[in-house]
């Protein structure tokens, strides 16, 4: 199994008391993947009109990123957003 | 620095970690520079009279203690050494660490006894007494005739030459341990004149001895005056009412010599027959309007001192005004001999008071105030205040929002609410309502 992977950057090095910091984390694992899959499913009524459907399925493996930040002065940093691969977080200087 | 521990663990228990370290800096505040709170706390004394002997008088130990135990650095008397209480305030006075701030003669005083009593205080107060002060209100009439004037520089010029001349005083004066004032004016009559009496006595002359060390031929009245007292009553209005003109009257006839208001402050006489003289106000606007003259008179580089330590007895409804200027009132004023321990009652003025002064009370002769990260951010126009700090770097704001809180005319309070005013120091900004009442607001570094 292969160790994870991050990046995280901050927006600026030196903040301003009351400024809001702003932390991006990008984050990929090798062993986690993620799958999207179509499933097309054709019918046929009883006057003979076909019917299509189609579906997309999304499958992924179990084996996530569990992200947690620390900060040494006690800061909150609260999580914005995460999108699977990059989460931003925020909070106040 | 601060920093941000970053793990990611996937859930085999793999992880990893990053770490990035940032900096938060406070954006540089105002340097506002202190005051040494000793200063105020010694710009601010009380009248009082050693000189009275007998009704409530007759408890000097106690007056002073009740002086002493409000924090108040000195009071103002009338030095009478051949007068029986004279020596006991002295003890007293010294025991507790109090100033005094002192007349020693009238115009009738002879140069024999204003020598003489000079070289009383010399003998036995050096050691507490401060100032001197020339003749009180020698102004009593509206017309000062000029053998008037002659006669108060007269005596004006033997209290400083015994002074001045004296082995013990001499050093003491040279080194500003002991300062020579003016007499005080009636303020009044000061007004009436509109200033003049002030002129007639700084530039009238009298001759120097020949033997005076310091001057010789014509010396004026100005010149024997190391700093000038005042008379300056509020009528019952604002702390710095009718202030502003008295200064200007001095500040005409001593250029930028000190000045010193040595009788200021509100009478609680609303007995309804009172007599007429200054508009009274009711004890709890007097004990606001006090604790506004410690910081208002200060900053603008005045003395006070309060008239007075102790309401005279005055039976019946308050109807003498001048009986009722006290801090301290008598619970029964047909008794002026009972105890003071039971009889005085303190007016609700000077419990905040002395919270004020302890305060602002601190040891050493000197100190000078660090500057503090302080910055305004905004202020009602109406707030004034005083930034002090003590020599353990505490510093603190008093602050009150000024004006009229007492209509005299219809006798009722003049509500005037809490405005405010915003701080930023070391630990972020703050609002804070500021009302008449004079408030201490910490200055956290």
């Amino acid at each position: 199994m292969a160790n994870p992977n991050i990046n995280a950057v901050l927006d600026k090095a030196n903040y301003k008391v009351g400024e809001t910091m702003v932390l991006t984390v990008d984050y990929s694992d090798a062993d986690h993947w993620v799958r999207t899959d179509t499933v097309t499913v054709t019918g046929t009524d009883q006057d003979g009109n076909p019917a299509v459907v189609t579906v997309n399925t999304m499958v992924s493996s179990s084996d996530q990123v569990l992200l947690t930040l620390v900060d040494s002065s006690g800061r909150v940093w609260t999580k914005q957003s995460d999108n699977g691969s990059r989460a931003i977080y925020t909070a106040t200087a | 620095m601060p920093e941000v521990k970053i793990t990611g663990q996937d859930s085999t228990g793999n992880q990893v970690e990053q770490i990035i370290v940032y900096s938060v800096t406070t954006p540089s505040l105002e340097q506002m520079l202190p005051v040494w709170s000793r200063d105020v706390y010694n710009n601010y004394g009380i009248c009082q009279h050693t000189n009275f002997q007998t009704t409530v008088y007759q408890f000097q130990n106690e007056l002073i203690d009740a002086i002493a135990d409000t924090g108040i650095s000195h009071f103002r008397s009338m030095y009478a050494h051949n007068l029986a209480k004279n020596t006991e305030a002295i003890n007293r006075a010294r025991a507790r660490g109090v100033k005094w701030h002192a007349t020693v003669m009238t115009i009738n005083s002879t140069e024999d006894e204003i020598r003489t009593r000079i070289n009383h205080l010399a003998n036995n107060a050096a050691d507490l007494v401060i100032r001197l002060e020339g003749i009180n209100e020698p102004n009593e009439t509206n017309v000062w005739a000029d053998s008037s004037v002659t006669a108060v520089v007269q005596r004006q010029y033997w209290m400083s030459y015994y002074v001045r001349t004296n082995s013990i005083l001499r050093p003491l004066w040279l080194t500003g341990k002991l300062t020579i004032g003016t007499p005080s004016m009636h303020d009044i009559r000061l007004d009436n004149s509109d200033g003049e009496h002030w002129l007639q006595y700084a530039n009238k002359t009298v001759q120097a001895k020949a033997n005076d060390p310091d001057f010789s031929g014509a010396v004026s009245g100005k010149a024997l005056s190391d700093f000038v007292n005042a008379h300056g009553y509020q009528g019952g209005g604002a702390v710095d009412r009718n202030r502003q003109r008295r200064v200007d009257y001095a500040r005409a006839a001593f250029g930028n010599m000190p000045i010193i208001f040595s009788e200021t402050g509100y009478t609680n006489a609303m007995g309804p027959n009172r007599t007429a003289a200054h508009n009274p106000v009711p004890e709890s606007i007097s004990s606001v309007y006090d604790r506004q003259i410690v910081f208002d008179f200060f900053n603008a580089k005045l003395g006070a001192i309060r008239y007075e330590a102790l309401d005279d007895p005055d039976p019946g409804e308050d109807n003498v005004v001048e009986s009722n200027f006290g801090m301290l009132y008598e619970v029964d004023e047909n008794n002026p001999a009972a105890p003071p321990a039971t009889a005085w009652k303190e007016k609700p003025g000077v419990a905040p008071l002395r919270t004020i002064l302890n305060w602002l009370k601190d040891s050493g002769d000197s100190y000078t105030p660090q500057p503090v990260g302080l910055k305004i951010v905004s202020k009602h126009a109406d707030i004034r205040y005083t930034l002090v700090q003590r020599r353990d770097g505490a510093t603190r704001m008093y602050a009150f929002r000024y004006g009229t809180i007492w209509d005299t005319k219809t006798e009722q309070p003049i509500i005037l609410a809490p405005v405010n005013i915003t701080l930023e120091d070391a630990q972020g900004t703050r609002t804070i309502a500021v009302g008449p009442e004079v408030k201490a607001i910490d200055i956290r570094r």
